[in-house]
């Protein structure tokens, strides 16, 4: 229903904005009306914002680890989609954010404002220490796709896999296209914050409704299969100091929380020891793994190599300087004031300064398309080795990295309802360790 | 009495993993100090102060935002005169 009311409310807005070149009125003699800019923001908003970002955070980790309520998320889920949703129209984005960043190391010249180093840094020292909160319910993105998620379904662990190594994927695109200078493609091809600013390219307006689409049965299909800055915070919630536990004390393996998380971030217990013969086996493919890791990266980074002048052909520069040389060669007489014999015209001005522009462009294409098969060779190799350890467990327990903090699974746990006094403790089941009551 | 305080690290992983940790949030307050004491900083909070009107603005020199940046490098190539 909210993906039919958002189809319907950007449906009047997005194709006029597409609308180029303007139409012409030399014969009439109107004038079109001087495109207007807003006035800038007050400083004081921007420190508003970073405000706004903290004390979330703040309250978030409050709920999460202290209160452990899901009430409670629920409703900064609420107030983060309209704030950082629809009141500032998704920006400045936390997903966007790193092309900043990464644009600005590699470039001097390129200051990167306040609040954006703030949305970057604050979420992901959050994650250092305590996991996914930001994720919970303060990134809009995330809060939106959780609101609208009503019936999950499990997605099989081998797609969750599959799927899981894209966001890392998209990560490395989109840094490495930012630090090179060749553009910013997390934030061009986000599907959610055209649903906030009710407006966008048709394409990206589509795959926003789908996504939210999807999100009915699907739990957070952007943040698990798409989400780069998902990707840091995984990596971040990895090495934290606190992370969520379902149950308050004793674990009595029950499955009931496995069953409540609709994200697929509960793991079971390790089974007991492994027998020394399957040991050797699990090494013995690690090893393997290992030594393939720099082959793949090389690999990867030469094939990049290779698709980066065919990559380079996207950016408008280079294909302008392409139209402009194979307009030399068989030069075509347009006619119509299109917009590529616009652009054609303003090339002739200068076509010295365009062609240089263009193989500078190139340049920078072919490395962060080699910076990029790299990376992607590298998440890869790392996936596999990733799979041939085994990390050991006593109890059921999210996934540092893959839990949203999201609280669901607080309610299903039986020790919980009895810390809560919402259940009997002669009810609740007993720890896998005593023995069960039998009932004559 | 063998009580271990209860700010050490338990496990070898335990361990790795503080370093990690303080290691990943050495490097992110690095790179952001560095970030925000640029000289582009000089402009509060590089928000633009002229409605994206950057021939003739006081501040242009030490801008950093996109439209400036094009600009100066549109001027210094000579495709804006």
């Amino acid at each position: 229903m909210v993906s039919t009311l958002c189809l319907f409310a950007l449906g009047g807005e997005s194709p006029a904005e597409q609308r180029f070149p303007p139409p012409d009125f030399t014969e009439t003699g109107h004038q079109l009306p001087v495109t207007t800019t807003p006035p800038p923001r007050a400083l004081w908003v921007h420190y508003l914002d970073v405000a706004v970002l903290a004390g979330a955070l703040a309250l978030a980790l409050w709920l999460i680890y202290k209160k452990r309520s899901r009430r409670g998320l629920f409703w900064l889920s609420i107030f983060s989609v309209a704030w950082f949703g629809f009141w500032k129209k998704g920006c400045v984005c936390a997903i966007g954010a790193p092309q900043n960043v990464a644009y600005a190391l590699f470039h001097p010249e390129y200051a990167v404002p306040l609040t954006v180093v703030a949305f970057f840094a604050l979420p992901l020292i959050v994650a250092l220490f305590a996991g996914r909160a930001f994720c919970a319910a303060v990134c809009p993105h995330g809060a939106l796709q959780d609101l609208v998620l009503v019936k999950p379904v499990k997605v099989p662990a081998w797609l969750e896999h599959a799927l899981g190594v894209l966001p890392f994927v998209f990560l490395g695109f989109g840094l490495s296209f930012a630090a090179t200078g060749s553009g910013f493609p997390v934030c061009r091809y986000d599907p959610i914050v055209p649903i906030f600013r009710l407006n966008g390219p048709s394409l990206m307006v589509a795959l926003g409704v789908l996504t939210l689409l999807l999100g009915l049965w699907v739990g957070r299909p952007y943040c698990r299969f798409a989400c780069p800055y998902g990707a840091l915070l995984r990596l971040a919630a990895l090495v934290s100091r606190w992370r969520v536990r379902v149950t308050p004390d004793s674990c009595t393996q029950c499955r009931l929380c496995e069953n409540a998380c609709p994200f697929g971030a509960m793991r079971e217990p390790s089974p007991g020891v492994a027998s020394p013969p399957f040991v050797r086996g699990d090494r013995r493919r690690l090893a393997a793994l290992l030594g393939l890791l720099p082959v793949l990266v090389a690999a990867g980074a030469l094939i990049g190599h290779r698709l980066g002048p065919a990559v380079a052909k996207l950016d408008p520069t280079v294909a302008l300087a392409e139209r402009f040389l194979q307009q030399q060669q068989s030069p075509v007489d347009h006619g119509l004031m299109t917009p590529e014999a616009l652009s054609l015209q303003r090339a002739e001005r200068d076509p010295k300064g365009l062609l240089q522009a263009a193989a500078e462009m190139r340049g920078r294409f072919v490395l962060a398309c080699a910076l990029f098969g790299g990376w992607v060779g590298l998440v890869l190799g790392v996936k596999l080795v990733s799979l041939s350890v085994h990390v050991r467990r006593a109890d059921f327990e999210p996934d540092r990295g893959a839990c949203f903090a999201c609280a669901r699974c607080f309610r299903s746990c039986p020790q919980e309802l009895v810390r809560l006094g919402l259940m009997p403790a002669a009810e609740a089941p007993r720890p896998a360790s005593e023995p069960q009551a039998v009932n004559a | 009495m063998n009580a271990k305080s209860p700010s050490a690290p338990a496990t070898r992983r335990e361990f790795l993993r503080d370093g990690a940790r303080y290691a990943l949030l050495a490097g992110l307050a690095a790179a952001s100090a560095s970030l925000v004491s640029r000289r582009g900083g000089a402009l509060p909070n590089q928000t633009c102060i002229n409605r994206g009107i950057c021939r003739g603005c006081n501040a242009l020199p030490n801008c950093g935002l996109p439209q400036a940046l094009s600009f100066k490098q549109a001027t210094q190539t000579g495709s804006i005169p």
